[in-house]
């Protein structure tokens, strides 16, 4: 179960892209608050102390206090810059512990092949997608795949998913697999049969002339 | 072989600006890490071309690579020595236009020491700085 996180909070009054720049520069993150039919609330969070939980305690849930009142928040939205290094903007959504949310939960691959076979580990998904109790998130979802052989994919209905969690994703989509190296067919050399590529309006004005 | 476009409305593009960083195709989206450039221009599909053939001699076996970009945008040139006028060059070379925050090449199903061992190599071909970056924590 993943953990849930306490956030310093501060309310915040000004709006927009200057002010929101301002913060950063301060070393906070501008956040909002929203949910339950109740006011969306504006805040800051202290830029440290959220990527810690983030990126360290891989927190999703937080507690904040905002106006002498406690909300259990779930990420609804993370914003980074173009180079994924620093966040720019949170959506905190309001949740209670027993409702059921939709949330992306990583899979983590445990061991290795016992034999490979000739080919290469192939992961094509790399998140699920569940539906679970908000108190009841998995941290992420964990296979063995010592005993994954060439042929045999592990399906997302072979996953075991901790009691109350509901996989969303078609039940066939392979999770993880063996593929032959080499198996998919390479663009370049299909691109590269003829030495340049056929122009599709030259061929049309041509056809109009006849 | 370079990478390039089976088929295209036009031979020849014009030139444009490079502006602004890149808001799709920043992230790492299929392998565990990826090569992301720092800053913006035109790669070339040579450029492609031999950094897949550094990732292939790395990964071959192990793990697999994925190649980020395609060489949409052809370039032209003129001969050396030819006067001024008779119009625009013939297409030299594709070509993908890449903005800063670019995920050029990305890896998976080897350890991270090797992955940056692969992508550093790579790296070395490119035009541009670039970076190594794993995924984004899953939220």
């Amino acid at each position: 179960m993943s953990e849930i996180a306490k956030l310093t909070v501060h309310a915040r009054t000004t709006t927009g892209t200057r002010a929101a720049k301002r913060l950063r520069k301060g070393g906070m993150i501008p956040a909002v608050v929203y949910g339950h039919k109740e006011p969306v609330v504006q805040i800051a969070i202290d830029a440290i102390e959220l990527n810690r939980a983030i990126r360290v305690l891989h927190a999703r849930t937080f507690r904040l206090e905002i106006n002498g009142k406690t909300d259990t928040v779930l990420i609804k939205e993370l914003q980074w810059d173009h180079l994924g290094s620093t966040m720019v903007h949170v959506d905190f959504e309001r949740r209670d512990m027993t409702e059921k949310v939709k949330v992306a939960v990583p899979i983590e691959l445990r061991n290795s092949p016992k034999t490979m076979g000739g080919g290469v580990l192939d992961q094509p998904l790399h998140r699920i997608n569940v539906e679970c109790p908000f108190g009841n998130i998995p941290e992420a979802v964990r296979i063995d795949i010592l005993g994954l052989t060439i042929g045999h994919p592990i399906h997302v209905r072979e996953l075991v998913l901790p009691e109350g969690v509901i996989a969303l994703d078609p039940p066939e989509m392979v999770v993880v697999q063996i593929k032959m190296a080499g198996a998919e067919p390479a663009e370049a050399s299909e691109a590269a049969e003829g030495s340049e590529p056929e122009v599709v309006t030259t061929k049309k004005a041509k056809d109009d002339a006849e | 072989m370079p990478l390039m476009p089976k088929r295209v409305k036009f031979r020849k593009s014009q030139r444009g600006v490079v502006r602004g960083n890149a808001t799709r195709g920043n992230y790492v989206a299929y392998g565990d890490y990826g090569l992301q450039a720092l800053e913006g221009g035109w790669l070339s599909a040579e450029c492609i071309e031999s950094g897949r053939i550094t990732m292939t001699r790395f990964v071959s076996g192990e793990g697999r690579y994925y190649i980020r970009v395609f060489p949409h945008k052809s370039i032209t040139a003129i001969p050396a020595e030819t006067r001024m006028g008779k119009g625009k060059g013939e297409p030299e070379y594709w070509a993908s236009v890449v903005k800063p925050g670019q995920i050029l090449f990305e890896v998976g199903g080897i350890p991270e020491a090797q992955a940056k061992g692969c992508l550093a190599r790579v790296a070395y071909k490119m035009p541009f700085k670039c970076r190594f970056v794993p995924r984004r924590p899953a939220i």
